[in-house]
């Protein structure tokens, strides 16, 4: 009885974990720690367990352990800066505390991201570090804090972090004051879907640049169903399959040969309008009446809402939140 | 007979220049407007025999309609022969040649016998494109064909061009049309969770009278008829009623198909014309569907003219081709020979050239 109560109880729990899997991320459940979802879970067959065993973790309370991440993040972002020499201000739009990219390119980019806040008529700020994926919103907000609190940034701003640590490389992006509603979670979304690839393939530059272009675009933008579409030359190469790279050269020379070939032999360029004898000839009879109308119909229905271009499935991230300075914020992130 | 075309001053060989539009002589310089030409005196002209009666099978050898058959070809494949009354030497033609030069003096001739009575062309638009002028359009046509081989249009060969009359028979015609057909117009549009799809038909009748002037139709039994319509169309504004000294220093043919024969071609022209006419006249529907269609083409009379081509043969791989120029605007017609090696070479460079770049941009780029 035992063995089967235990074998019903294992079949109950695996159950359990594979729905977890599929709640949607962003919802309340999605936020629950690890500790508290086995604290429900166990709660509701009215046994005990040790968090501890379970997951190596102590359990702390909500709100100590919110301060503690706090100053976590706080205390990420000082080491960084007195590590790299450098300090928040309002003259600078990326801050590469790990490292990432030459003074040349620091500059280009700076230039370039200042460029698209006057189109956005925002602040765009862009970190680079190395720190755990869980600090990453944090470290954002708390970013956002200090620069806002001191005046380094306007309270529209659109942030990202792009952190590169070994283990948990990914980008984290926010957006606060009208940011908030026009890059708002899922125009986030839309981003990151094309700034990650740029990322994938190790061209952090474009990847940054790219972030301020859409985070411009879509702060001006009002038609929520409008998608920014990379149009540059760079942009349309790099979608290009290379099966099309092979065949597009190939088109090319069959096109030109074509065309050499073609150039030659001579039409016909006479026709009855240069043998007419205008004066003398004309229509003698022209009616045109009308005989009937038929009318078909076929059930269409009209679709509600605005519909989206893109596929792919959820969030990658948790969206929005709050800093620990009472700013409310959109938000997302993802691996890469 | 022989038309020669002697200069008055120094009794050398005049011919037609197309640049002042009047015979003249290379060797004196002495110029003479072709209104003004003195007519060809019979008497001093040298009047052969068209063919050896000796040839000619003797008719009562044969039964009645064979020999009448021999005899006709004979009339239209022998080759003939007239002498040159710059020289005296002979010349043997094509039996379709009106005009030529001696091939031993080099002086311009034309046979009368070929350009009179039934052969006696009632209009000529003279060159108006000269031999130069018709190199200098080859050559740069030619330098286009960079997929051409490598001897096509060089100097030797441009040197053999040669100026032509080809006869044609233009018609005036006149074309009664009608069509009478079914149109429709059609719109869509949407009411609720409806799309509504609304065609309106018409009854469309459209009547024309169409007049066709001087339309074309190649008479010459050498040339590519296509080709002919291709170099279409011609100025009519300087066409000149016919004389002979047009033809110095050119070659010329006389019709090989009389009018007859060739209306049905220029009638089924016409009513082309006509057909696109009408079509062309009902506007604003999205579908017509011919109930009827009928064109009644009359012809009202035609014209026996000799019309300029520039010609240039040129044989690759055995097979001989011919390219033509308007010998009055110019317009070439004629496909250039297309080089296997020069083709493989061509499409080397465009994919090498296109990949390089791609990849060039690509690594650039991205």
């Amino acid at each position: 009885m035992k063995k089967i109560l235990h074998k019903l109880f294992g079949i109950v729990f695996v159950l359990a974990m594979v729905a977890g899997c599929f709640v949607p991320a962003g919802t309340a459940a999605a936020e629950l720690t690890d500790g508290d979802y086995y604290a429900d879970f166990f709660d509701e067959f009215g046994l005990e367990f040790d968090l501890e065993d379970l997951t190596g973790e102590t359990e702390a309370e909500p709100e100590e352990r919110y301060v503690s991440d706090r100053e976590k993040v706080k205390e990420i972002l000082r080491s960084n800066l007195r590590r790299t020499g450098m300090s928040l201000n309002e003259d600078q739009r990326i801050y590469d505390f790990f490292g990432k990219f030459s003074r040349t390119e620091l500059d280009e980019i700076d230039s370039w991201i200042e460029e698209k806040e006057d189109e956005g008529d925002i602040s765009i700020r862009v970190f680079v570090a190395e720190m755990d994926m869980d600090d990453e919103k944090y470290f954002l907000e708390e970013c956002a804090d200090a620069l806002c609190d001191n005046g380094y940034a306007e309270e529209d701003l659109a942030i990202m972090l792009l952190n590169l640590d070994y283990n948990n490389r990914g980008v984290c992006i926010q957006g606060y004051g009208t940011c908030e509603e026009q890059v708002n979670d899922d125009r986030i979304e839309y981003i990151l879907d094309d700034i990650i690839e740029w990322f994938s393939g190790d061209d952090y530059e474009y990847g940054v640049k790219l972030f301020a272009t859409e985070a411009a675009y879509y702060a001006q933008s009002s038609d929520f169903g409008k998608y920014f579409k990379d149009n540059s030359l760079k942009a349309k190469l790099h979608r290009m399959p290379w099966p099309v790279i092979i065949l597009l050269p190939a088109a090319v020379a069959f096109i030109g040969i074509l065309l050499m070939k073609g150039s030659k032999g001579g039409k016909m360029t006479a026709n009855g309008l240069t043998y007419i004898q205008d004066g003398i000839s004309g229509l003698t009879a022209n009616k045109d009446d009308y005989v009937r109308t038929s009318v078909s119909k076929t059930y269409s229905p009209q679709s509600s809402g605005s519909s989206g271009g893109r596929s792919g499935g959820g969030r990658s991230s948790g969206g929005g939140g709050r800093s620990g300075g009472g700013r409310s914020h959109s938000g997302g992130s993802r691996r890469f | 007979m022989v038309i020669d075309f002697m200069c008055p001053q120094c009794g050398a060989g005049m011919e037609y220049d197309s640049e002042q539009g009047k015979l003249t002589c290379e060797s004196c310089g002495h110029t003479q407007d072709i209104e003004d030409a003195p007519e060809i005196d019979q008497e001093e002209t040298i009047e052969v025999e068209p063919f050896d009666g000796s040839q000619i099978p003797d008719e009562t050898e044969l039964p009645k309609e064979e020999a009448f058959e021999e005899k006709e070809q004979n009339v239209y494949t022998e080759e003939q022969e007239f002498f040159c009354n710059s020289c005296g030497a002979a010349i043997v033609t094509e039996p379709e040649v009106s005009a030529t030069h001696c091939p031993y003096c080099g002086s311009a001739v034309a046979f009368r016998a070929r350009l009179s009575g039934e052969y006696a062309p009632d209009k000529v638009i003279p060159f108006t494109v000269s031999k130069k002028e018709a190199q200098d359009l080859f050559r740069k046509w030619a330098k286009n064909g960079i997929l051409s081989p490598k001897d096509f249009m060089t100097e030797k060969r441009l040197g053999e061009i040669t100026g032509v009359y080809v006869p044609f028979w233009l018609y005036d015609m006149n074309v009664d049309a009608e069509a009478d057909c079914l149109c429709s117009k059609k719109r869509s549009y949407r009411r609720g969770d409806y799309v509504y799809h609304e065609t309106k038909y018409y009854h469309v009748y459209r009547r024309a009278n169409l007049t066709y002037h001087k339309v074309p139709a190649d008479a010459s039994v050498k040339m590519d008829d296509e080709t002919m319509d291709c170099l279409e169309p011609y100025n009519y504004g300087e066409m000149k009623n016919f004389s002979p000294e047009y033809l110095a220093g050119f070659q010329a043919e006389k019709y090989g198909i009389d009018a007859e024969g060739l209306q049905s071609r220029a009638k089924g022209r016409a009513q082309q014309y006509a057909e696109k006419y009408l079509a062309d006249s009902i506007k604003g529907y999205a579908t017509t569907t011919y109930q009827k269609k009928e064109c009644l083409v009359k012809r009202a009379r035609e014209y026996y003219a000799l019309l300029p081509v520039w010609t240039l043969c040129y044989e690759y791989k055995g097979e001989k081709k011919i390219y033509t120029m308007n010998g009055q605007t110019g317009k070439i017609i004629g496909k250039a020979p297309v080089s296997g090696s020069r083709v493989a070479k061509w499409a080397g460079i465009l994919y090498g050239g296109s990949f390089a770049l791609l990849a060039l941009l690509t690594f650039l780029l991205v």
